[in-house]
């Protein structure tokens, strides 16, 4: 990159760095500046100091017109994203559409683990077999934050505002989360309408709302960087999961009518294989003092759903899902302290905010998955079937209330 | 007042307009009006700080200049230097010293009764204005003429683009600019203007900012880092740490041109040095300038024997070093370039003594450049790990890391099995950044210069809108606004 432009001989402030090897004197400080008294400037016709003025700012008007222009091709080459990506999208398109007037709802959040592991769609036609006419939703979204979860249940609750209640994902694969990923933030983050303006003062926000509607620029900047900066992020990818994601289906098209995203069809050793060396690399920001703490982020926000379930008086359950044998194995003594660490979550949670738990984290099917911790479509069945049954068992505490029925 | 704010854009708008409207001799009262209130967005009870001190200097240097006795103008310079030092030393180094207090009595077992630390706020940019404060009163002492008035002494010290982080500036470069009145820019001044705070901003918001997020997590936690992690943060460290501070000094310059007054460079291509003592007259040479004329050379620079020398090299850059900031790891970076420079002093006399008369050409030769130059570029990315760490601990964990090189081939190896050329790929880049700097400044002036101003603000609006894109979600302050 360029450094140091104004470093010409005939420039008036010059670095003079001869250097001085006579052996007296040291070579290590002999740099001078030369400075000479700026004489008065010649002053240029006023007119012509005008019409330049005049050129420069209607050049700076075209250059901004040219990058306006550049944006909105870079944007519609493919639909973007309103929501920060494809699957939120997807996600709030199923929030949004109301739900049969008074018929209650399960929503179903969480990341990837649920988008990809938990077929609603069989939850609720399983539901439907036994006379629970309940709607099941899966609104969870890959690499999301509670925050982003809360987002989306807010939108789904203003549409249909009847009986609900959450069952909440958690699950350890991301446990060991690098610094960079758990610092950033989610999709929301970079979706249009996270903190609509950063302005504080009242003439700033208004332009800044102005341009966000009009300018491809503004609306669409977080979208634009991530456009431009899709080559060099594929060269170096450090998640090779990444390319092997796109060979299978995709959350845009194939999601199911309840939200129910198959991303991984079958088990794929080499993915397992591919994603626990992933996480090998990740594991050496794992926080042994902080355990579940170094995945702040995604673990610590879960306060915020919690609060959000007691203020709502919603019924609330956490959904402890299952990792691949193997990626157990691999870290066995994380995997031992963040079983605790949840465990003592989870018990707290249960005694002060009545959250209930479905544990199904312990499995030894390594076909169900398609890598170190995300099922694939055989594995999401599996464990859908399981996460019936568990409604259906209990059904005075999870499904009863939902239909008014008195416990 | 950050630099990188809208408040800061809003700032020179409205100090420009006023400056373009008012008559040339107003224009720097304007100015320093106008500083005072950049300065006092961070703080008001400071401005008390500055007002105290440029009003004994201003005093001393009236009185050094006006007494003929050698030895009352003696007694008054130091006096005024003490104030100065005094100033500096009890806001930036008090609790320092309290450390060391501690530590000493409770070595000697002693009881202490001196606290053992004390909430002072470091008034923002008081290293480069003492400093500026002691060349001014060295300087009168020297024959130098003193500022006419306070208000012009005032402005000196005050003017808001060097305020902060520099670069610093002697009395008689900046007076005679504004003696007289500032008159307007000519355009192409203005244009010059624009195009530093334009590559200030890149510097700032697109390499600097997104080099600290590779290099913070790992100096965060060190000691969970991968060997091959390490590698890339001190390299993103040295990118961050160059372009932070390069982009600073082009937005303070830029900013400068706009008003009509320019300000030194400070940078010349420091990651390309030959040598440590060349990379010193490379990197912030306003500061090495001032180390120069008021510490070394009054030490006896290098007009004594060889040792003699080498200890005021070290002296000098041990100084340097503790200028930084207040605390252990700060005298251990003057203590590294102290030595570093010492001995490549040493070498050089060494190397003189064998070579002789073919010093010139083995000094010259592709090889030996080559080899110089891979070592300095080392040496110098490996201060970075001194500055950026918040610990000895840290220090001595990172570099346990960088001597692991085993374990690094087998994280590059396991890195190229996976497909994943993350960080060799940001290692590679950032060493192509930090050296390619002449080839691209060259390709910048034959490209970029001959074109016309009209095409070259287009240019600019682009690269600032890249910026905006680009800019990393958090964008942290100037490193150097610590100091």
């Amino acid at each position: 990159m360029p450094v140091e432009t104004e470093t010409r001989i005939d420039s008036p402030i010059t670095a003079d760095a001869k250097i001085n090897h006579g052996k007296t004197r040291l070579g290590v400080f002999n740099v001078r500046l030369r400075t000479r008294a700026l004489s008065a400037p010649d002053v240029s016709a006023k007119g012509e100091t005008f019409k330049r003025t005049l050129i420069a700012l209607a050049a700076v008007l075209v250059s901004l017109a040219f990058c306006e222009a550049l944006a909105r091709v870079v944007i519609c080459i493919t639909k973007p994203a309103i929501y920060g990506n494809q699957e939120m999208d997807a996600k709030m398109r199923l929030a949004m559409t109301p739900l049969p007037k008074n018929k209650p709802c399960i929503y179903f959040l969480g990341t990837s683990h649920t988008s990809r592991g938990v077929y609603t769609d069989l939850i609720a036609s399983r539901l439907k077999d036994k006379g629970y006419d309940i709607e099941c939703r899966n609104l969870a979204c890959g690499g999301s934050f509670p925050s982003d979860e809360l987002f989306i249940l807010q939108h789904a609750l203003e549409k249909s505002p009847y009986r609900f209640s959450m069952i909440y994902e958690c699950n350890q694969g991301g446990f060991a989360a690098q610094p960079s990923y758990a610092f950033g933030v989610g999709a929301l983050g970079k979706s249009l309408y996270y903190k609509n303006t950063q302005s504080n003062w009242p003439i700033l926000k208004k332009f800044d709302l102005w341009m966000k509607k009009h300018l491809y620029l503004v609306r669409y900047r977080a979208i634009l960087k991530q456009r431009l900066t899709a080559i060099p992020k594929m060269i170096f990818s450090p998640n090779p999961i990444v390319w092997e994601r796109k060979k299978v289906y995709s959350v845009q098209d194939d999601i199911s009518p309840q939200g129910w995203a198959p991303v991984y069809p079958v088990y794929d050793a080499k993915l397992l294989d591919k994603s626990i060396a992933v996480r090998k690399v990740q594991v050496e920001y794992f926080n042994p003092t902080a355990g579940l703490n170094s995945t702040r982020d995604r673990y610590y926000l879960l306060e915020k759903v919690f609060d959000f379930a007691k203020y709502r008086q919603v019924p609330m359950t956490m959904l402890w899902l299952p990792l691949h044998p193997r990626m157990r194995d691999a870290f066995t003594a994380e995997m031992k302290m963040t079983d605790e660490q949840l465990t003592n979550k989870f018990q707290r949670a249960a005694a002060l905010d009545k959250v209930n738990l479905i544990d199904l984290h312990i499995t030894d099917k390594a076909q169900n998955f398609a890598d170190g911790d995300h099922l694939n479509a055989i594995g999401s069945v599996d464990i859908s079937n399981k996460i019936a049954d568990q409604l259906l068992a209990d059904s005075k505490t999870y499904l009863d209330p939902l239909l008014g029925k008195k416990q | 007042m950050n630099f990188i704010s809208t408040q800061f854009v809003i700032f020179m708008l409205v100090t420009w307009g006023l400056f373009l409207v008012l008559p040339p001799r107003y224009r720097w009262h304007m100015l320093l009006a106008a500083s005072y209130v950049f300065y006092a967005t961070w703080s008001i009870p400071f401005v008390a700080v500055i007002l105290l001190t440029t009003s004994v200097d201003y005093l001393a240097s009236k009185i050094i200049f006006a007494n003929a006795s050698p030895k009352f103008r003696k007694m008054t310079l130091w006096t005024a230097i003490a104030v100065n030092l005094l100033v500096l030393g009890y806001f930036k180094y008090f609790n320092f010293f309290l450390d060391i207090n501690a530590s000493l009595m409770k070595y000697l077992g002693v009881a202490n009764t001196m606290p053992k630390h004390l909430e002072i706020l470091l008034p923002l940019g008081i290293s480069y204005y003492t400093f500026e404060a002691i060349s001014y009163l060295v300087d009168v002492y020297r024959g130098a003429k003193p500022a006419p008035n306070w208000l012009s002494y005032n402005f000196y010290i005050m003017y808001f683009p060097h305020l902060i982080s520099g670069p610093i500036i002697r009395f008689n470069e900046l007076w005679p600019q504004y003696k007289e009145g500032i008159q307007t820019p000519e355009f192409a001044r203005v244009g010059k203007g624009l195009e530093l705070l334009v590559l200030g901003y890149m510097f700032k918001l697109i390499i600097a900012d997104n080099c600290a997020g590779i290099a913070d997590p790992v100096f965060a936690k060190p000691e969970s880092a991968s060997v091959l992690a390490t590698y890339t943060a001190v390299l993103a460290f040295a990118g961050q740490l160059y372009f932070d501070f390069l982009g600073y000094t082009h937005i303070a310059r830029g900013a400068s041109l706009m008003f009509n007054l320019e300000l030194p460079i400070n940078f010349k291509h420091p990651l390309n040095a030959d040598n440590m003592a060349d990379f010193w007259q490379r990197w912030q040479i306003s500061l090495s300038r001032w180390l120069h004329d008021y510490l070394y050379v009054p030490l006896g620079g290098s007009r004594k024997f060889l040792p003699r020398t080498m200890l005021n090299v070290f002296i000098t850059l041990m100084v340097a070093g503790i200028w930084h900031g207040a605390g252990w790891i700060y005298v251990i970076l003057g203590l590294y370039f102290g030595l570093n420079v010492a001995g490549y002093h040493a070498w050089r006399r060494l190397r003189k003594k064998l070579f002789k008369s073919k010093d010139k050409v083995i000094t010259h030769h592709p090889l030996y450049v080559s080899v110089a130059h891979v070592i300095t570029f080392t040496l110098i990315v490996l201060s970075g790990v001194f500055f950026r760490s918040t610990s000895v601990q840290t220090e001595v964990v990172i570099f346990d890391h960088l001597i692991r090189f085993k374990k690094l081939f087998e994280q590059i190896a396991e890195a190229a099995a996976r497909d994943s050329f993350t960080e060799i790929g940001i290692c590679f880049s950032m060493i192509v950044i930090l050296i390619s700097g002449p080839y691209v400044v060259r390709l910048y002036e034959r490209l970029y210069q001959p074109m016309p101003y009209w095409v070259k603000l287009q240019t600019a609006t682009a690269a600032l809108l890249l910026c905006w894109i680009f800019c990393a979600e958090y964008i942290p302050p100037f490193i150097y606004f610590q100091f």
